[in-house]
């Protein structure tokens, strides 16, 4: 019988090895094919080393055009992205904004939509000659067609992005502001300093390593991001360095070019190692974010008076642009048999034909389960391994503890287009493995294990070391400790970890696609076949209208058990 | 003699069974119907959906009651790289699959495609047999240029290829990264006139797609006017009651699509069954019902006939060297259109 001594530290191994193996195996076998494969040849055919790919990627001045697009669509999708996300945490954490729980699930509804729903429901809203939203213009203002909106831009391509983002950034730090004793800020009221001084200098620093945390790694997750690039870039010949590598991936024909693939997934690890560094200087000093102590606080709200109907509003525009409205026109373009603007005359067109087909596809029955057990399966094993880490890597029980964790980071900046090539070529010759579930799941858990961390971390160093430390010296072993003093102070951020995991792999495509062999497929990839390879829109879009409703009511119902759980509003307001 | 005459009749008796069985186990199809049945299934890899290809699947399994057709979604370019890796490790996850000529090329290299004499069975099409029994010809996978009836009058119909120039069109085009069809510019025009032509179709901001089959939405959802595609799918499309419509800009590419099989696949008798069956005439004919068929004469197909009723000649790329040929075209077009990826 394995002792609670030795059962903390085969806890230990397993996540570390866990950990090492899920991010080590797909970076050697990347590093062999950039250093292997050419043009014509796979890593595995070709007979001699080379560092031709690495020259046709960094010697090419088409690459830092790659990079420079890809920095200027990163750089405004995070812009927008964090003032929306901080604007809606404070609204919906801080303030008595009215009907909060309803709020909550409204803004992190639109988390289960994959981006490729969010980009053709623009598409059809906005492309500059029959978006409907320009057709609508164009007659209230008297002017005539291409535009004025165009879809096909980068700053298209920012909009789209940052209003899809916005829930999932608000759910990793919105568990910082819960968290936050409001004694702070009201020492810093009483010594006289007004609203916006006090948010200023005490509350925004309390709040960095969690605001700075999701702002670095959403800032790589824009750099790597491919379907909303995909389907808004594209048409424009707008590359960035996600849809470079898949262009490189699915040539029009002849194989396949890794070896370009994977020389610029090394140009995406290098700008997130640079990031990594970046991080790490910007959380030095953990102790002084730690805002849970052994001390007890009550959490109090911000009180909006009159402004608090405005509020609301703010935030039901939010989710009239993120859901309602591409909501409005994939319903209609459901209902068709083929594409119309909405008009009158379309009215008399209408057919619940493209549903009836979804409900009798066996196939999207099957990619339904295949993608729920996916998504369980990856967000429980991210956690329980994502937790453990960083525990060892903030509180460092033996040296190097915090290897580990730095380790998943290298991970980052690889597309997961170019994970799953990976994956391929390691688990083909396994045919129990390769085209089934599980190698979607140790991919979905290689993905997203690193940005797992860099909320797990946060929610860790809020937590004083003081409490762990009582719980040892009153001779409770390290795993009851975990049990019964940490994971309780840390199970909002765990909650919202895990649900972001769940609906990350709900919409993630360019791994489902990658790996999709046969009877392997999820929702994401009957819907980029339907889109893409059947060119069946009204098709897609019934199928994108269930996933929205299907992810709206999951997100709904776990919000409100995880996050609205706990008791709030009740304390004294400030 | 009453004895002599039953062992006669005994006799006679025997011997018919055994011809007959002889007859039987040296029959080609029965042969290979056995195999497949002990296989029990045929994976068909399909880059359109399965519903569309519903007519042959139904004709086969009722032909050939214990095999099933199972459909493997794919398009034909990312099969290629699929089929390579997976060869290359001993574990090939699809019996027969469509190419044309040029997709197959890596396949050739590698010697991975069965190669079979399919002239044994009798009552096949010796005509769709191309590569020396590697490639059995399906259908014709052909170019046209199609126009949205409501954005488009019947006066300013484009007839000709410079017409695609005219400023009315900017924006108004969507046009594919793979099988372009203005690319024959380069093929029946002198270099400088071709080379002149695709520049200014180049600034006519070109609405981009990643397939042919992708730019016929955008025509027929209202959002161009015109659109580079490809034929096989108009039929379906027209069907719906979709606004498009068939310009009669002449020529157009047409080169075979066709099925292959691998060495390594996991159903092998069931694989040269289905292969065999779709070159005879009742394969041929259930082909047919898909809308799909070659691209000529005229009775060939439904997109045969449109060919004809709209004037549209044809250039027929049904070699290697043709399809070689083609491919350079085609790449040239693109990098004067600018569709190249940055590389």
């Amino acid at each position: 019988m394995i002792s609670i001594l030795r059962a903390g530290k085969l806890i230990w191994a397993i996540s570390i090895g866990a950990a090492v193996y899920l991010v080590a195996s797909p970076l050697l076998m990347l590093l062999f094919g950039s250093l292997r494969s050419t043009k014509e040849r796979l890593p595995f055919e070709a007979t001699c080393f080379t560092l031709e790919n690495y020259i046709r990627v960094f010697a090419s001045s088409a690459t830092y055009q790659l990079f420079i697009n890809s920095l200027w669509y990163a750089a405004g999708s995070i812009a927008l992205c964090t003032v929306l996300s901080v604007t809606l945490a404070w609204l919906l954490e801080r303030t008595t904004v009215p009907w909060r729980p309803l709020l909550v699930a409204l803004v992190i509804a639109p988390m289960g939509l994959p981006g490729i729903v969010n980009a053709l429901s623009w598409v059809l809203l906005a492309n500059p000659n029959n978006g409907w939203i320009n057709i609508i213009l164009r007659n209230l203002f008297g002017l005539s067609p291409p535009g004025p909106l165009n879809i096909y831009s980068v700053p298209g391509m920012i909009m789209v992005t940052a209003v899809r983002a916005t829930p999932g950034m608000y759910l990793l730090i919105s568990a910082t502001f819960s968290r936050l004793d409001p004694s702070l800020e009201e020492a810093s009221s009483m010594a006289g300093a007004r609203g916006w001084t006090t948010f200023r200098r005490v509350t925004l620093p309390l709040l960095r390593p969690g605001i700075l945390a999701a702002i670095i790694f959403y800032f790589i997750l824009f750099i790597e991001v491919f379907d909303i690039p995909a389907l808004l870039g594209l048409p424009k010949r707008i590359f960035v360095l996600s849809t470079a590598v898949f262009e490189a991936m699915h040539p029009r024909q002849g194989l396949a070019d890794y070896g370009l693939a994977s020389g610029y997934a090394g140009l995406t690890v290098l700008v997130a190692l640079g990031f990594i560094y970046l991080y790490s200087r910007a959380v030095r000093g953990q102790s002084r974010f730690a805002v849970v102590t052994g001390k007890g606080y009550r959490p109090r709200l911000i009180e909006l008076g009159r402004w608090r109907y405005v509020a609301a509003g703010m935030v039901l525009l939010y989710f009239f642009l993120a859901v309602a409205l591409p909501f409005f026109i994939l319903v209609w373009a459901s209902l068709l048999r083929y594409y119309q603007v909405p008009s009158l005359k379309g009215m008399h067109q209408l057919t619940l034909g493209n549903y009836v087909t979804a409900f009798t596809n066996r196939e999207l029955v099957r990619a339904a389960l295949n993608t729920f057990w996916v998504a369980v399966i990856a967000a429980t094993g991210i956690i329980f391994i994502a937790t453990i880490i960083s525990w060892l890597s903030i509180r460092r029980p033996f040296r190097g503890s915090s290897l580990p964790d730095r380790f998943t980071f290298v991970i980052f900046g690889v597309p997961g287009v170019v994970i799953a090539m990976a994956l391929v070529f390691i688990y083909i010759p396994l045919p129990w493995f390769y085209g089934s579930i599980w190698i979607l799941a140790i991919a979905m858990m290689t993905r997203f294990l690193p940005y797992i961390t860099r909320l797990t971390e946060p929610a860790l160093l809020q937590v004083h070391p003081e409490l762990e430390e009582a719980s040892a010296v009153s001779g409770v072993s390290w795993l009851q400790t975990m049990g019964r003093v940490v994971l309780p102070l840390i199970k909002p951020a765990l909650a919202r970890g895990w649900l972001w995991v769940f609906v990350q792999v709900l919409t993630e495509t360019g791994i489902a696609v990658m790996l999709f062999v046969m009877n392997n497929d999820t929702i994401s990839v009957r819907l980029w076949i339907a889109w893409f390879e059947d060119a069946m829109p009204s098709y897609a879009s019934a199928i994108a209208v269930l996933l929205m409703v299907v992810s709206g009511v999951i997100t709904y119902f776990v919000a409100r058990w995880t996050l609205l759980g706990e008791k709030h509003g009740k304390g004294n307001i400030a | 003699m009453k004895g002599t005459r039953v062992i006669c009749l005994l006799a006679f008796i025997i011997t018919f069974f055994v011809v007959s069985n002889l007859h039987a186990q040296s029959d080609p199809w029965d042969v290979l119907y056995k195999g497949a049945k002990g296989e029990g299934k045929v994976i068909l890899q399909l880059g359109t959906p399965t519903e569309e290809f519903k007519p042959v699947i139904d004709a086969f399994e009722k032909r050939f009651s214990g095999v099933k057709i199972e459909p493997l979604r794919a398009t034909g370019p990312s099969m290629i790289s699929r089929v390579v890796t997976e060869s290359a490790a001993g574990n090939v996850s699809v019996d027969v699959a469509f190419a044309n000529f040029l997709w197959v090329r890596p396949l050739l290299d590698r010697d991975l495609l069965i190669k079979e004499d399919w002239k044994k069975f009798g009552n096949v099409d010796r005509s769709a047999i191309l590569l020396d029994g590697r490639l059995l010809t399906q259908y014709g996978f052909s170019n046209v240029i199609i126009y949205n009836t409501n954005l488009v009058s019947p006066s300013k119909i484009p007839r000709k290829w410079e017409d695609l120039i005219n400023p009315e069109w900017k924006g108004q085009i969507a046009i594919p990264q793979t099988q372009i069809a203005v690319s024959v510019v380069l093929d029946i025009w002198d270099e400088g006139k071709a080379v002149k032509y695709l520049e200014a179709l180049g600034k006519q901001n070109l609405v981009v797609e990643s397939g042919a089959n992708m730019t016929l939405p955008r025509c027929a959802n209202g959002e161009v006017a015109l659109a580079d595609t490809i034929m096989s799918q108009i039929p379906t499309w027209k069907e719906k009651g979709s606004p498009i419509e068939v310009a009669p800009i002449s020529p157009q590419w047409d080169s075979p699509f066709g099925l292959y099989s691998l060495k390594r696949s996991p159903h092998p008798n069931a694989a040269r069954l289905l292969m065999a069956w779709l070159i005879t005439p009742e394969g041929q004919a259930a082909m047919k019902k898909t809308g799909r068929g070659l691209s000529s004469p005229c009775n060939a197909s439904a997109p045969a006939q449109i060919y004809c009723d709209k004037g549209i000649k044809l250039i027929q790329v049904d070699n290697v060297e043709k399809a070689v040929r083609q491919d350079k075209l085609i790449e040239k077009a693109r990098t004067i259109l600018g569709l190249k990826p940055p590389s």
